[in-house]
């Protein structure tokens, strides 16, 4: 029960090419088949030299986002069914530059993750648990951040981010969020240190609440209400330093 | 040559190698560690780990109780000193994993949760719901960008240990995004690279495991140990393999045949625990080895369920309620919806056994050294004395932690010890070892690398699978050996130096096709059944023989020899391994006979 | 294969003036971005309606029939559908901001309210209804004030008085005035 399916992927290669260009494939395909699947038998059978990131092909890993007819998606996560009937035009991720094929330069978008202090900084003048104990944290506390905790770095936000596309300066949504995760959690004391970076011009408040990076998050992180739940956090912030300013 | 001086160099970033990158920068923050990984950290397939890490915690839990567990599961192939360390700082890393912020289930007073996991006799599983491995990994990643003194490679592929006199002095990378080689000099080196488990055509485990680290260090003269010891998860997805955590089973789910019998019972794990109450070492909660070994004799008895992706059973969670498998399963809900289109809320998910992890690796001495000196490995990729025959769920995740520290700390010490040598010398190493990977690349030639790769991924299914016979394991040999020779010829059509993926998923190819002979003729040699070493013609457990480690030495020239070493045994003798109503009976008279000693003397 | 010097060539895509018209998210978005000019324009019309009310009787007539045209009728309805569009698109974005947890697991007031928009709409009439309530017991002369502006216009048009209306430069005394009104 093999049906077949066009895919037109776009390729570059840097030694070779001064832009992209399109090379399209037949592939036959069963109800189960992913697109990742089927660029991996393109790879194996048809184009060799066709090159894309991969690994666990269960959408926890994170590598193989990319854009399936203009919209960001896990290519392990995205069935050749649900297109059946249609032509498939495989991009990479939008929004980053394009290192070859199908394979972005992500290295701006881990640097903003690495930037906002994504640990535990533990609370001053707090004494910790010791080695053989835990934090004390309630399944609401929990609740508070755990949504936020379930990001794969997998870029896909940043592409459906028109903010992003005009300014990548925007420290953007994934990044936003794991933010807001941290400050969250109760058992953390940097909210200080990293309420900086929210404040910032590059922080919440240039996002513009498009909301198309939650539509898009394969994981149902929703980074929008992140950053909107951050937005209320800087409004706070701002109005606190203000009376402190006054009581000055 | 790109040339980087580092002090520790650690070749794989998933929960092994940044463990012991943060341990390494702990213990000696004057000390430049190298992270060196393929892919970036968070995409190690660390991540995939669904069900949870083993960690004493309850009341009516005891670290004897770990270790017993762990070494019977192993079926006594366990070095017991090692898991005596072991069972001893399993809850010390998953607290200090708590500590850095990882997001453990909570019971509602606000302490860590455990469920109950296969082969453990109390509940000791540590969870973050059903994404434990994602949890760790990410908190892991996350909390090594605290510490200055790591220096991350990322997207860089190993091609080569830089080996001379029996000690290493760094590696030689493949700068993925760059297209350059870069060598890393470090006084001491670290390998974290994981399982080898895409020698087999079905697999639970991402692209990337391909054993890399244990062919580098094999080929360099580390002996791989116990290899032939290769687990099938017993409910993966039929067709892409893809895992249905044990974490089911923990939480009360079951597994029926194509008439809807629970028929575990019939292999030594009943009888029939209730509905939804799962009882620890029972039923459902017996070792992954003998339920996938149930699996197939189900099979040959025709009481499978027949579908177009092949063979399966079922596993119902349905009774558990769509409230409760929302809060503990909410990935295995996301998986089987996607992956095969069923809802575990409303119908029973189709399994079957999958190769999932290898118990054997990298030799080394229970503090993660190996015969190299300064060479360290630690994770699936090394063969610590742990898992013995057969690991149990949930102890390989703790074990990422427990030992990646440990091999941190190991190579900080030697790297503060030593000095560094001349670089001149291994950049002329460095060089040999790039020419003899881009070799590959030139000349006229026709094999293709994914048929190889399939063709060895089948063999090893027919010949080396839950059951083995002399027959079968030549058979795959034979395969291999033919492999191997046409794997000289293979063709490379991307000659471009940005992430050629074409021929670095060659280079993969030769690690894994030499690690599969590995495993292939460890099993050849060991005429016994043991673990998830089960030979339909030598059916029986032969401690006389057997109660060693398989060591497969490399032989460039040809296939590997085999020899034996001995297995450490400290306070638990070997005894019959048994699970079910047999277990309960078993203990009950070791107490009595205790009892009777007690009151004679 | 030359592998000591990089050949890297990252390509960065140009970005296109009309990326918004490419998708339909983006350009629903961008419709509910740019209902704020309409918004800006009728801030304009009331502003104009102040004016002219300060200016007199004539001035007010005047504004009346500029405002019956047919043009500024079309303009006006087109304003009202903006605004509701504006505010329906932010109903479904609005529970996004905030988040309540109810008993441990169940997270965000968007699960919980998810499509029940009558809901949301009944709970914003009360609170409005409530705080106003509660507002206006203990100022009651608020009520008063807030009318005012309407009550200046319905004297002027009343009294047909040519000396409650302003000389001169009207601009110059628009604010003095209103204050004056309101303050007396």
């Amino acid at each position: 029960m093999a049906d077949k399916i066009k895919i037109t992927v776009q390729r570059y290669r840097p030694e070779q090419d001064r832009e992209p260009w399109d090379q399209s494939f037949e592939v036959e395909y069963t109800r189960e088949t992913s697109l990742l699947e089927a660029l991996n038998s393109i790879k194996d059978t048809q184009e060799p030299t066709l090159s894309f990131r991969w690994s666990c092909r269960m959408a926890i890993c994170g590598s193989c986002g990319m854009m399936v007819n203009g919209v960001p998606k896990l290519a392990c996560k995205t069935f050749l069914r649900d297109y059946a009937g249609q032509e498939m035009r495989i991009e990479p991720l939008a929004n980053f530059p394009v290192e070859r094929d199908l394979v972005v330069d992500l290295s701006d978008f881990i640097e903003k993750l690495e930037r906002i202090k994504p640990y535990i900084i533990p609370k001053k003048g707090e004494s910790q648990p010791g080695e053989q104990r835990e934090y004390i944290q309630t399944p609401a506390q929990l609740e508070k951040y755990r949504q936020f905790s379930m990001c794969i770095n997998c870029g896909i936000c940043y592409a459906a981010c028109p903010q992003y596309k005009l300014n990548k300066e925007f420290l953007g949504p994934a990044a936003l969020t794991l933010i807001y995760r941290y400050n969250e959690d109760s058992r953390d004391g940097g909210k200080e240190e990293r309420m900086k970076l929210v404040n910032q011009d590059t922080g919440v408040w240039s996002c513009s609440f498009v909301g198309y990076c939650s539509e898009c998050c394969p994981k149902g992180v929703d980074p929008a209400s992140a950053i909107q739940l951050g937005k209320v956090e800087s409004a706070k912030d701002y109005l606190i330093s203000m009376f402190k300013k006054k009581g000055e | 040559m790109d040339v980087v001086k580092a002090d520790v160099a650690i070749v794989g970033a998933g929960g092994s190698g940044l463990r012991a990158a943060i341990a390494a920068a702990e213990l000696n923050p004057d000390l430049k560690v190298a992270l060196i990984s393929k892919v970036y950290p968070m995409r190690s397939h660390t991540v995939a780990a669904e069900g949870g890490a083993a960690g004493v915690v309850r009341d009516d839990d005891s670290l004897d109780y770990h270790f017993h567990d762990t070494v019977a599961g192993g079926d006594w192939l366990c070095e017991q000193d090692v898991v005596d360390y072991f069972v001893h700082n399993t809850t010390r890393e998953l607290y200090q994993l708590e500590h850095w912020g990882c997001p453990w289930s909570r019971k509602p007073d606000g302490r860590i949760n455990v469920r109950p996991f296969g082969g453990m006799k109390v509940p000791r599983t540590w969870f973050a719901a059903d994404k434990t491995g994602f949890h760790m990994l990410h908190t892991l990643f996350q909390t090594s960008t605290k510490y200055k003194s790591i220096i991350r490679y990322d997207e860089h592929f190993v091609l080569d240990l830089l080996v001379r006199d029996n000690q290493v002095y760094g590696v030689v990378t493949l700068d993925m995004q760059n297209g350059v080689v870069r060598m890393i000099q470090a006084k001491s080196v670290i390998i974290a690279t994981g399982g080898s488990n895409r020698c087999y055509r079905f697999n639970t485990n991402g692209g990337i495991v391909t054993g890399d680290g244990m062919a580098l260090a094999y080929r360099h003269g580390v002996p791989l140990r116990d290899m032939e010891f290769v687990q099938y998860h017993p409910t993966g997805l039929p067709g892409c393999g893809i895992l249905m955590t044990e974490g089911c089973r923990g939480e009360g789910g079951v597994l029926t045949n194509k008439d809807g019998y629970r028929y575990l019972q019939d292999y030594g794990l009943g009888p029939e625990t209730p509905l939804g109450q799962p009882k620890s070492k029972y039923m459902e909660l017996g070792p992954r080895d003998r339920v996938s070994q149930a699996f197939w004799q189900e099979q040959q008895k025709g009481r499978t369920i027949k579908t177009h992706l092949g063979d399966v059973v079922n596993l119902d969670l349905r009774h558990l309620g769509a409230d409760y498998l929302e809060e503990r399963l909410p990935f295995i809900c996301e998986l089987a919806r996607a992956y095969v289109g069923v809802d575990p809320v409303k119908e029973p998910v189709p399994v079957r056994p999958t190769v999932h992890y290898t118990m054997g690796g990298i030799e080394t001495n229970g503090r993660t050294g190996t015969r190299i000196a300064g060479l360290y490995a630690a994770g699936e990729c090394a063969s610590v004395g742990i898992h013995g025959a057969n690991r149990l769920g949930s102890n390989s995740l703790v074990e990422t932690v427990v030992f990646g520290r440990v091999a941190g700390e190991e190579a900080a010490k030697f790297a503060a010890e030593n000095e560094h040598t001349d670089t001149a010398p291994l950049t002329q190493i460095a060089q040999e070892s790039l020419d003899k990977a881009l070799s590959l690349v030139s000349g006229e030639r026709s094999e293709s690398v994914s048929q190889i790769r399939n063709e060895m991924g089948d063999a090893m299914e027919e010949g080396i699978g839950i059951y083995r016979t002399d027959e079968s394991i030549r058979k795959t040999i034979d395969k291999l050996t033919a492999l191997k020779e046409r794997y000289r010829n293979i063709k490379i059509n991307d000659q471009s130096t940005i992430f050629n993926t074409d021929w670095l998923t060659a280079i993969e190819l030769g690690f894994l096709l030499g690690n599969a002979e590995a495993m292939a003729y460890s099993a050849l040699n060991r005429t016994e059944s043991r673990g998830s070493h089960q030979r339909l013609d030598f059916t029986e457990r032969n401690d006389e023989q057997f109660l060693k480690h398989s060591l497969a030495t490399y032989n460039p020239d040809g296939a590997p020899s085999i020899t034996y070493s001995d297995v450490k045994i400290t306070k638990l003798p070997p005894a019959k391994r048994v699970y079910g109503i047999e277990a309960e009976n078993a203990e009950k008279a070791a107490k009595a006979a205790a009892q009777n000693n007690g009151g004679n003397q | 294969m030359d592998l000591e010097k990089s050949t890297r060539q990252p390509y960065v895509r140009p970005v296109d003036s009309t990326w918004w018209t490419k998708k339909g998210f983006y350009t629903a978005y961008m419709l509910r971005e740019g209902t704020c000019l309409l918004v800006l324009a009728f801030v304009l019309e009331m502003l104009g309606f102040y004016i002219a009310a300060l200016t007199g009787a004539n001035g007010l007539w005047k504004f009346a029939s500029f405002l019956g045209h047919p043009v500024m009728i079309a303009f006006n309805a087109l304003v009202l559908v903006a605004v509701l569009y504006h505010a329906f698109t932010w109903f479904p974005l609005m529970p996004k901001a905030l988040r309540v947890i109810v008993k441990d697991t169940k997270s965000g007031l968007y699960k919980l309210l998810d499509g029940k928009y009558l809901v949301i709409l009944l709970f914003a009439a009360l609170l409005g209804v409530t705080v106003g309530g509660i507002v206006l017991f203990y100022y009651p002369e608020l009520l008063g004030r807030l009318l005012s502006p309407f009550g200046l216009v319905k004297s002027i048009v009343e009294s047909q008085d040519p000396s409650s209306m302003p000389n001169g430069d009207t601009m110059k005394d628009v604010s003095k005035l209103v204050q004056d009104y309101i303050g007396k």
